[in-house]
């Protein structure tokens, strides 16, 4: 199955979902938009689904290059979450300019400690803004 | 209205050290602010209050005003030259605005923009300027009918985003509207769409609709490897030369007439409160493409793509004001602060500022036009080294960015789990991108829908589906359906054309 046909399966799902927890759930007012939204779309990603499965040629998902990028932006998103902003930034930084980037041990220590230095001192002290600790932080605390 | 007034005004803010000086001062500021993700102009001017606590009036609102100004201009560069946009409205950029800047023509973007921002902030005021004496019954003249036919117009434009891919344009864009439903219905006070979820009550941020389906595609995409080689290398390094950045600058006087309509919509749009900077941006973008006999160039680099959000975003700034000053409306979120800021300094905002403070509008008016041509001055000549942030190694950028991308949105609400959002519809962004799918037709549906739907809702409550026949109704369904029209004659002959290249 093509990347195409696998989103339009995707919307179809979300937009039947969305018609009837819409119509299940809300009240009159509230479920009006929803439920119309959600039906007339709902046929119209059917349409394009059966459209993307007739196509022929079409582009089929290629794991073995794409995973590694979809892995990294997570692998950030978990770090940051988990480890907070100002622990996680400058190390998943430095882990992918070395593992990924190929950089020197030299250019990946000086990115990521410009990094740290930017999240500290100008969104931290100049600026003021709370950065997230992480969870980790949390449940210690 | 004493002529005088107008000439004593600019007189007095150019001549004057203290105010020349604090506007020179709020330049840089607002744009830190616009050029840092998250930020934006909102905390620009919250975090300014205590530096204008105690002054008077004038240079207190100048100062601020300044900030507020120049903030989208500020925030033209990182969108342009990273693809990642720091706040809501410099998004459309990212269409048009980064494909040249990976082709090699990051300082001809980066002019096309920062020209088209000056402009549209000087035609702004000069529209605030001229609707001066008919200012109230224009405002008071939208009602939700009209708020509604606004929006509903706004959302028509998908059809000419979509091009040939209707279908698939119209399914991303009510994706768009149904997340823009998420949160507390308005109307009823019934949760939707949360799951019991605390951080979707307050809604769906479009800072991470954006970042999702334009900033973290765009750096998935530099960061893919090519078969099991290196990671995909980044555009061949380009010198930017002064005189690039100015081409990009003339070709708003090449594209006049799109940059006055646009300059002039973005000022309307910025008058009504409720549309926002995010939509005069996408209805600018889009009525770019709806007007071009090249649409096709669209999403691959064209400079009209770059021109008509910068106008639009900017111009919106002095329609803004009039409401604001005049009511005490704000017309969107920035203004709402700067409000509380104006009255925090001894303004009193209210239809008889136009007979007790006019000396006041009048310098708050030069403040926008001079704070935007000093700033577009200013980035302009500083365009040729910025520019060559675009050639440094995807290696380098894809991390660096993805945290700062990753910062906005956690900054946007404050809430760790939108970053989980951002991560799920990153994916889904990438796999459009890769299949070519309309991407834009998705910040329509988040922008519009919502106010298509309040606007329904309250105009039903006051008039029934009787408001469905009155004179703004029916004209605006002629509008619609002529627009509506045109664009799906246009992209039947596109989809003609796709698969006449395709045999």
């Amino acid at each position: 199955m093509s990347s195409a046909a696998m989103m339009s399966c995707f919307f179809l799902f979300v937009f039947t979902g969305a018609f009837a927890v819409a119509g299940l759930s809300y009240p009159g007012m509230a479920a009006t938009m929803p439920m119309a939204i959600g039906g007339i779309r709902a046929g119209l990603s059917l349409l394009q689904l059966v459209r993307e499965l007739r196509r022929r040629g079409a582009e089929p998902v290629d794991l073995a290059r794409d995973l590694p990028i979809y892995l990294w932006v997570w692998g950030f998103i978990a770090a940051f979450i988990v480890f907070g902003f100002l622990f996680a930034a400058p190390v998943m930084v430095l882990l992918y300019l070395r593992l990924r980037g190929r950089e020197s041990w030299r250019m990946s220590l000086s990115v990521a400690a410009a990094v740290f230095a930017m999240l500290y001192f100008v969104f931290g002290m100049a600026l003021g803004v709370e950065l997230f600790d992480g969870l980790l932080m949390e449940w210690v605390a | 209205m004493d002529p005088n007034i107008i000439w004593q005004s600019l007189a007095g803010l150019v001549t004057t050290p203290q105010l020349i000086g604090l506007m020179l001062l709020a330049i840089p500021v607002g744009i830190l602010f616009g050029y840092v993700p998250g930020l934006g102009g909102k905390l620009g001017i919250v975090l300014m209050l205590p530096f204008v606590y105690g002054m008077d009036p004038l240079p207190g609102c100048v100062f601020l005003l300044s900030v507020h100004a120049v903030v989208h201009t500020g925030g033209i560069v990182p969108s342009i030259l990273f693809g990642v946009p720091t706040n809501g409205p410099e998004a459309p950029l990212l269409v048009d605005g980064t494909p040249m800047a990976r082709s090699g023509q990051a300082g001809r973007a980066l002019g096309a923009g920062l020209g088209a921002a000056a402009i549209g902030g000087v035609v702004g005021v000069i529209c605030l300027a001229a609707l001066l004496p008919v200012v109230e019954p224009l405002v008071l003249a939208f009602s939700p009918t009209e708020f509604f036919w606004l929006a509903v117009m706004g959302i028509t434009f998908i059809a000419a985003l979509a091009g040939p891919k209707l279908v698939q344009g119209l399914m991303i864009g009510c994706f768009g509207w149904l997340l823009g439903m998420v949160g507390l219905d308005p109307q009823t006070g019934v949760q939707r769409f949360t799951g019991g979820q605390l951080f979707l009550w307050d809604g769906f941020d479009v800072i991470v609709g954006v970042l999702s389906f334009y900033a973290l595609p765009e750096l998935m995409t530099l960061g893919r490897r090519r078969g099991h080689g290196a990671v995909e290398a980044p555009p061949a390094p380009v010198v930017t030369t002064l005189a690039q950045v100015l081409d990009g600058v003339w070709d708003n006087v090449r594209h006049w007439r799109l940059t006055l309509a646009t300059s002039v919509m973005g000022t309307f749009i910025g008058m009504v409160p409720g549309l926002g900077a995010e939509a005069a941006g996408w209805m600018n973008y889009a009525f770019a493409v709806s007007r071009s006999r090249t649409p096709e160039r669209f999403g691959k680099g064209a400079v009209e793509g770059v021109i008509a959000p910068s106008t639009g975003m900017n111009a919106k700034e002095g329609g803004g004001l009039l409401p604001t000053l005049f009511f005490g409306v704000p017309a969107g979120s920035g203004m709402a602060v700067m409000l509380g800021a104006f009255i925090m300094l001894g303004v009193k905002p209210g239809p008889l500022m136009i007979v007790n403070d006019l000396p006041l509008v009048w310098s708050l008016i030069w403040t926008i036009a001079l704070a935007n041509l000093l700033c577009t001055g200013f980035l302009v000549l500083m365009g040729r080294r910025l520019s060559a942030i675009s050639t440094i190694r995807a290696t380098l950028l894809v991390p660096v960015v993805m945290v700062f991308a990753l910062l906005g949105v956690y900054l946007a609400k404050q809430h760790w789990e939108s970053l989980l959002v951002l991560g799920f519809l990153a994916a889904l962004g990438t796999v459009m991108r890769r299949n070519d799918w309309p991407r834009p037709c998705f910040v329509i549906g988040l922008v519009l829908g919502p106010t298509a739907e309040q606007s329904f809702h309250k105009a039903t409550a006051l008039w029934g589906l009787r408001f469905l026949t009155q004179p703004t109704s029916l004209v605006m369904m002629v509008l619609i359906a002529v627009t509506l029209g045109v664009n799906l004659r246009r992209s039947r002959r596109g989809a003609a054309g796709l698969r006449d290249a395709g045999a």
